[in-house]
C-alpha cells in the first residue's frame, strides 16, 4: 500500500516535474532562510556567551583579615550555585603579579613602598559556563551585593559599567532574534502555503476528475499529502545542506582572514537532533500545507463547476 | 434505474431551476434530454451524478437516494455511474491508457485485470493504437471516445453524457452517438443531453424536453 502510494506519487512528480521543481525551489528557499537564521542566531549567541564567560569578579579583602575568615568567605562564594571557579590571590602573590606587570611599563612605581603596601589579597571569581549570557549581569549584581555586606570584604569589582552594557546588548539581541525568528517563520509559512496552494490549484481538474469517477476524499488527499511531505523533506534536506556549505565557508574565512578574532573555534553547525527536528518539521509542514489546500477543493462536491 | 419524484431545485435568487419533475428511466433505455440553454438540463444532470441535491422531492439512481448520500456513499455511488462531458475532462498529463484505467484503479482492481479490461474497452472505441498517447496529441473525436471509454470501463449501470458532441463536427458526432448506442445495447442506461435536434430526430429514441425547469414533452 505504502509502496504503491509512493510509486504513484513519484510518477506524479515525474509528470508534473516543472511545477514540482519550481515548488521545490521556492520551498527550499523558505526553509533555507529559516535554517540560516537559526544557525546565525545560535552562533551569535554562542559567541556572546563566550565573551560573557570572560567576565570575572574580583573580591578585595580587608587589611588584616584572619585566615579563618578567608576560608569561610571562600566557602561561602563557592557555595553559590552560579559560581564556577574561585581562586585566592594572597597579598604577596598580588604584589608579585603587580611587579611583573609594571616592571616594563612603569618601573618607578615599584619603589613606592607605601603604595605597594596598599595592594590587598583578593578572590578571583568566575561564573559557571552553563550560565546563560543574559543572566550574567543579574548573577554578578546579586553576588556583589551579597559579598559587600561581609566584614572581611573591602571592595567588589566586576567592571560594572561594561557588564551593564553587555547585559543590555544581550537582552536586546535575544529579543531581536526572537522577533526576527517569528517574522521569518511567518513569511516562510506564507510563501510556503501560497506556493503549495498554487501547485494544488493548478491540478484542480485532476481532483475534480478523481471525484467524478468515485475516489473518496481520503484517496484524493493522501497522495497530495505524500507529495507535499516528499517536497518538504527534500527541501529541508537541501536547505540544511546549503546551510552547511555556507557554514564551512564562513568558518574557513574566519580561520584564514580573521584569525586574530579567534572566533572559528566557537562556531558550531546545528546538532543532529536539531537537523532531524528541522527535517521532520519541514516534512510535516509540507504534508499539512498540501492537506489544507486539497481540502479546500475536495469538499465532496468539488466538480460543482460541471 | 433513474427516478425523479416531485423534484424541485431552487438556487439563491431565487432561481427555480427545476419545477415538479417526475421522471422514470428504465434499465437499458437510451434517452435524449433536450431544451434551450437555462432550461434546467445541467441541474438535472448534476443531481443524477450526485454533484447537487434537490431542494425538495426524491431522486433515485441505481437504487441510491441521492439526497441521503454520505461523503463515502457519494464516492461509492459514482463508481456505479459513468459521466461524459462536452469538454472531455481528460487528465492531460496521463496517457489514454492511464486515463481510461483511472476508475478501475480507484476501485482497487488488480493491475492484470486493469490491463485486460482497458485493452478491451479501447478496442471497442477503436483507440487501441493510441493507448500510449497523451490527450493533447489526439483529435477531439478521439478525446471524446477516450472519455466514453473511461466512463464505461467499470461497466456502470447508468451513463450520462452532457452535450457529448457539442465540440465535434457532424461526422464525429454520429460516430460518438453510434458508440453510445453500442454501450446502451450492452445493458447500460444512457441519458444524453443535447442541442442537436436533427440528430435526435434521426435516432428515433425517447426524448424528454425541458423548458423553464418543467418537462414539456416526453415521447
Amino acid at each position: 500500500m505504502i509502496r504503491s502510494l509512493f510509486q504513484q506519487r513519484m510518477g506524479s512528480l515525474k509528470r508534473n516535474w516543472t511545477l514540482q521543481f519550481s515548488t521545490l525551489i521556492v520551498v527550499t528557499a523558505c526553509y533555507l532562510v529559516v535554517c540560516g537564521s537559526f544557525l546565525l542566531s545560535q552562533n551569535l549567541q554562542k559567541i556572546l556567551t563566550v565573551w560573557g564567560e570572560e567576565l570575572q569578579m574580583t573580591v578585595y579583602l580587608s587589611e588584616n583579615t584572619e585566615s579563618s575568615d578567608v576560608e569561610s568567605l571562600q566557602k561561602k562564594i563557592e557555595d553559590n550555585p552560579n559560581v564556577g571557579k574561585v581562586s585566592f590571590v594572597s597579598k604577596d602573590r598580588a604584589l608579585e603579579d603587580f611587579r611583573a606587570q609594571m616592571a616594563s611599563y612603569a618601573p618607578d612605581i615599584l619603589n613606592e613602598k607605601e603604595l605597594l603596601s596598599l595592594i590587598p589579597a583578593s578572590f578571583q571569581v568566575s561564573l559557571k559556563e552553563s550560565l546563560k549570557a543574559v543572566d550574567h549581569v543579574k548573577v554578578l549584581d546579586a553576588l556583589a551585593g551579597n559579598l559587600k555586606t561581609e566584614k572581611s570584604v573591602a571592595e567588589v569589582s566586576y567592571g560594572q559599567e561594561w557588564v551593564q552594557k553587555y547585559g543590555q546588548f544581550i537582552y536586546y539581541f535575544e529579543k531581536a532574534c526572537q522577533a526576527l525568528g517569528i517574522i521569518i517563520f511567518c513569511a516562510a509559512l506564507f510563501v510556503l502555503s501560497n506556493v503549495i496552494r498554487a501547485s494544488v490549484q493548478s491540478r484542480r481538474q485532476e481532483i475534480e476528475v478523481l471525484e467524478l469517477i468515485g475516489a473518496t476524499p481520503g484517496m484524493i488527499r493522501r497522495p497530495f499529502m505524500v507529495e507535499g511531505a516528499l517536497i518538504g523533506f527534500v527541501s529541508s534536506m537541501l536547505a540544511v545542506g546549503l546551510c552547511y556549505f555556507a557554514y564551512i565557508n564562513i568558518v574557513a574565512f574566519f580561520e584564514n582572514e580573521l584569525k586574530f578574532l579567534q572566533l572559528s573555534q566557537h562556531l558550531h553547525f546545528l546538532g543532529w537532533t536539531l537537523i532531524a527536528g528541522f527535517c521532520l518539521a519541514g516534512t510535516l509542514l509540507g504534508a499539512l500545507g498540501s492537506y489544507l489546500c486539497v481540502r479546500q477543493i475536495n469538499d465532496g462536491w468539488a466538480a460543482s463547476s460541471l | 434505474m433513474i427516478e425523479f419524484s416531485h423534484v424541485y431545485k431552487t438556487y439563491p435568487g431565487p432561481i427555480h431551476a427545476l419545477k415538479n419533475i417526475d421522471l422514470q428511466i428504465g434499465k437499458g433505455e437510451f434517452v435524449f434530454l433536450t431544451g434551450p440553454s437555462g432550461a434546467g438540463k445541467t441541474s438535472l444532470f448534476k443531481m443524477i451524478s450526485a454533484f447537487d441535491t434537490a431542494t425538495s422531492g426524491l431522486v433515485t439512481v441505481s437504487g441510491y437516494n441521492i439526497s441521503q448520500l454520505s461523503e463515502t456513499k457519494v464516492a461509492e455511488f459514482r463508481r456505479k455511474i459513468g459521466v461524459v462531458f462536452q469538454d472531455f475532462r481528460l487528465l492531460r498529463d496521463r496517457t489514454i491508457f492511464e486515463n481510461v484505467a483511472l476508475p478501475l484503479q480507484i476501485r482497487g482492481d488488480r493491475p492484470a485485470v486493469i490491463q485486460r479490461r482497458v485493452q478491451e474497452v479501447l478496442e471497442q472505441v477503436g483507440l487501441t493504437h493510441k493507448y500510449d498517447q497523451f490527450p493533447e496529441f489526439i483529435s477531439g473525436g478521439e478525446q471524446q471516445r477516450t472519455a466514453i471509454a473511461r466512463a464505461v470501463v467499470h461497466q456502470p449501470g447508468v451513463l450520462i453524457a452532457d452535450e457529448p458532441t457539442g465540440n465535434l463536427d457532424p461526422q464525429l458526432s454520429e460516430e460518438i452517438m453510434d458508440l453510445l448506442e453500442r454501450v446502451c445495447s450492452q445493458g447500460t442506461t444512457v441519458f444524453v443531453a443535447t442541442h442537436d435536434h436533427e440528430m435526435v430526430k434521426r435516432r428515433s429514441k425517447r426524448v424528454i424536453q425541458l423548458k423553464d425547469g418543467l418537462i414539456v414533452g416526453d415521447q
